[in-house]
């Protein structure tokens, strides 16, 4: 399969009475964008809000973060399974633009937190988003809408200003063109070592109302038994982001860094030998059962001498992950896992929970829960003053002079998919 | 340019602070100006940096018996002098002065927010009780290695008031890490910056793994004891009485002993017959643990303990008895060592209750 | 003895007597049966952890309800 991806730069972008990008400037014309996404009948009016770095603006009610883009080709689907219609997504040719994204908030959630974004001070530094011109979309239900119902179709709004954003450069030049291009490899192509990546997507336990969300394909995936895909799907679409903002979302999923990290060493130190996707389970049998699957499939059917394991949020899934793991290394496949710890009370072996011998290779992407202290915003979007940001210990409001949160709420501080500099260290 | 020096404060047990020996244990606090003792020693090592202004001396009966006013009767001394660095000891393994030490150096922290730091042996009591609060160099037993052992801790707290100390934490705050820097840690994590994404890092290391070179994993595991099995219950089971207790975080309405969703650090009994009765309604229970999804739980609080079995077999004389209470907590990202205490708390009142077995439920 | 759906856990930190348990969310229960058939599976576990109390063990074990794993 093959994927070519075009970036444009865009340097600044302002509300305008045509939607176009010249000279790396995006003009767009919010009244079209609105109109789309209220063709919707779930969706009763939409805000539209561009925000640029050093505004002293808060947006709340974060359930998402989107990278704008759209496929370039007709007969093509953008966000096949969600937005387009099902086709194989990571193949031909894809625009992304580079500096912006789509901060999409959900005001009417009832889940316990949504993530948050600062433009300006502390989250903004830390955060990646901070940094890049955002459109912000807050959609407001319509009367009759039931709460899942409306969490899809703001979703299918954000994605609907995503593809209207890329769609908006068409024509103008692109200023890096990065190209996926593999085969799967076959055995005997190379003496490289070929290195899969299995990719613990999805864990049911904090599922809201006891529904699992949708993640592939517009499907939910907690139901079913591993599965494999080609990287390219991850970059194009094929994945997104559930209803929370928990170290990952859909930009890190379309920059994942780990697919990205084995594509630039394809062919040199490596061969990617592909992907494996599995979810978390709830009933210890059914873990089994996964785990020993992802082992078969890595080494049997991928071929694999390596592989690289990493996990959604959450404590059980290490479990999940690490019996997966050992599955491989039992086979002669030697493992490498990314995990993350919590509470800052421990130290980093107690937060581990699994100790066999075989996973002597573990690489920590951080402590999700160190707390940051953010200071109150002139403008807030996405919500209100009174909106509520989730603190384990006390309400706190959107407006006070000081917001307290664990840093996963931070969109763009901490990333699952291996993105970010940071990690957790014993003190 | 000539930077103030720094005042420093120097805490002494009787001994050290050449007030007597065991007959001086029970002496209370005096404060004399200057160093005193090894405080000459610090004061040399401190040169032109550093003034220690005063030396605080107490008996370590007199601190161990009193440790709460004894603390903040140290505060009340020490404040005047506007200190901006603190040591006491080091306690090498002497377990009184370690713990009166860890104590002082805990409320000068808290109370006078300047930087604390002391030195004990790993085996001295003291560190396990205040190595979450207090900057605690390792040292050797020996009190011979004193002077040496002040340079340790003087240069700790050289670093701790430095610009330049811990620039990598991604929050700013200026800490050395243990390791580097001689102290027992402190148990906390802290986020780093690092040169690499985690995803960099990862391939890099797999591809070492592979290749058979040397790598250095990020993460040590975790080592358990081993447990002996604990004798069975002897005695027939109609004869026992079973107590359950359960980490799920199950919980009253209005969860009144406020039980931690996360990093929790109580427990709780519930009298069974009124918290769990036959004709329990869902509307009177709370799940205080964000690791699992609550519902099913709370539809029926029997799925997480099986009071309704229980209660069958009692009845139906295959048990003695269902022990009246249910002993709840949440063990959702809990420090270990709580963890143990909070076992072995629970296990203390299951004994004087008379329980002959107990069945711990976990999600 | 420790009923729990991630046994894994239990026997790294040495828990002695262990049962294997149905589901993290759900650990006694199963919403696929009918409330009387989730009874008796209820009291097949109670009376298998009651067993369990009952054996002496020479390691750690876990359990079952038909057998160990």
């Amino acid at each position: 399969m093959k994927l070519q991806v075009e970036s444009v730069e865009i340097k600044n972008a302002q509300a305008g009475p045509k939607t176009y990008v010249a000279d790396h400037q995006l003009h767009v014309n919010l009244p079209e964008l609105e109109k789309i996404i209220l063709a919707d009948g779930r969706i009763q009016s939409v805000n539209l809000d561009w925000v640029y770095p050093g505004d002293r603006v808060r947006i709340v009610n974060v359930v998402d973060v989107i990278q704008p883009r759209c496929k370039m080709g007709p007969a093509e689907e953008d966000f096949p399974g969600w937005l387009g219609k099902l086709k194989t997504a990571g193949e031909g040719y894809t625009r992304s633009l580079q500096g912006v994204s789509v901060i999409l908030s959900n005001p009417a959630s009832k889940r316990s937190y949504s993530g948050i974004v600062d433009m300006y001070g502390k989250g903004a530094e830390w955060s990646k988003y901070g940094k890049l011109i955002n459109l912000c979309v807050d959609p407001q239900p319509a009367g009759s809408t039931e709460e899942r119902d409306f969490e899809v179709a703001v979703k299918w709004a954000g994605l609907k200003a995503a593809v209207y954003l890329a769609k908006a450069a068409e024509g103008h030049p692109a200023d890096r063109v990065e190209v996926f291009d593999l085969d799967l490899p076959r055995p005997k192509d190379s003496n490289l070592p070929r290195i899969a990546y299995a990719f613990l997507l999805y864990t049911p336990q904090h599922d809201y109302q006891g529904i699992s969300d949708p993640v592939l394909y517009g499907a939910e995936i907690s139901q079913s038994l591993p599965l494999i895909l080609h990287p390219n799907e991850i970059l194009d679409g094929a994945i997104l982001n559930p209803h929370t903002i928990r170290g990952m979302d859909t930009y890190s999923l379309q920059n994942h860094a780990v697919v990205k990290e084995l594509y630039k060493h394809h062919g040199q130190e490596l061969l990617f030998a592909g992907v494996v996707v599995y979810a978390a389970s709830l009933e210890p049998v059914k873990r089994q059962r996964t785990a020993m699957m992802v082992g078969h499939l890595v080494k049997n059917v991928l071929g694999a001498d390596g592989v690289i394991l990493n996990k959604v949020h959450g404590g059980m899934p290490h479990i999940d992950m690490a019996l997966a793991a050992e599955a491989c290394e039992k086979q002669g496949v030697k493992s490498v896992l990314l995990i993350q710890f919590f509470e800052s009370g421990t130290s980093l072996a107690e937060g581990a929970l699994f100790n066999s011998q075989t996973l002597d290779a573990v690489v920590n992407v951080g402590q999700t829960l160190e707390r940051i202290h953010l200071t109150r915003p002139d403008r807030i979007l996405g919500g209100s003053a009174d909106t509520r940001i989730y603190n384990p210990q006390f309400t706190q409001k959107a407006n006070e002079a000081v917001v307290d949160i664990e840093g996963f709420l931070l969109a763009g501080f901490h990333d699952h998919l291996g993105g970010s500099k940071i990690k957790a260290v014993d003190y | 340019m000539n930077s103030p020096k720094l005042k420093v404060v120097h805490y002494l047990n009787q001994f050290f602070g050449q007030e007597g020996q065991e007959e001086k244990a029970d002496m209370k606090f005096v404060i004399k100006p200057g160093p005193v003792g090894p405080g000459l020693a610090l004061q040399k090592i401190l040169g032109e940096k550093g003034e220690v202004v005063a030396t605080i001396v107490c008996g370590d009966n007199y601190f161990a018996e009193h440790m709460e006013e004894a603390a903040a009767e140290a505060i009340k001394l020490i404040a005047p002098y506007k200190p901006v660095l603190f040591f006491a000891g080091p306690a090498f393994e002497a377990g009184r002065y370690g713990m009166s030490c860890g104590a002082i150096c805990k409320a000068v922290e808290e109370k006078l927010k300047i930087p604390a730091v002391t030195g004990m042996f790993e085996e001295n009591p003291g560190v396990d009780l205040f190595r979450r609060h207090v900057y605690i160099c390792k040292t050797g037993r020996s009190t011979l290695k004193i002077a040496q052992t002040l340079g340790e801790m003087a240069a700790l707290a050289m670093k701790l008031l430095s610009p330049e100390g811990g620039t990598k934490i991604v929050t700013g705050e200026r800490i050395g890490r243990p390791a580097e820097n001689g102290y027992f840690s402190r148990g906390i994590m802290k986020n780093e910056h690092t040169p690499q994404t985690a995803a960099a890092r990862g391939v890099e290391m797999l591809l070492a793994k592979i290749q058979g070179r040397t790598f250095e994993t990020e993460v040590e595991l975790p080592k358990f004891r081993s447990i002996t099995p604990p004798p069975a219950m002897r005695q027939e089971l109609r004869a026992c009485e079973i107590a359950l207790i359960s980490d799920g975080g199950l919980v009253p309405k209005g969860n009144p002993h406020g039980i931690r969703g996360r990093g929790n650090l109580v427990w709780a009994a519930y009298e069974l017959e009124s918290f769990l009765p036959e004709n329990y309604s869902p509307a009177n229970y709370e799940i205080a643990h964000t690791g699992y999804y609550p519902a099913r739980v709370l539809e029926n609080p029997n799925r997480l303990i099986p009071v309704d079995i229980l209660r069958d077999l009692e009845r139906e004389k295959v048990i003695k008895k269902l022990h009246p209470l249910f002993y709840s907590t949440s063990g959702n990202g809990v420090m270990q060592k709580r963890c143990e205490e909070m076992g072995e708390e629970i296990l203390q009142e299951m004994k004087k209750r008379g329980v002959d077995g107990a069945i711990l439920t976990s999600t | 003895m420790n009923i729990t759906a991630v046994p894994t856990v239990s026997s790294m930190i040495g828990v002695t007597r262990v049962l294997r348990g149905e589901s993290v969310a759900n650990l006694l229960g199963n919403i696929e049966i009918s409330p009387v058939q989730e009874e008796l599976l209820r009291r097949r576990y109670v009376l298998r952890a009651l067993e369990i109390l009952r054996m002496d063990l020479k390691e750690k074990q876990v359990f079952t309800l038909e057998g160990t794993e």
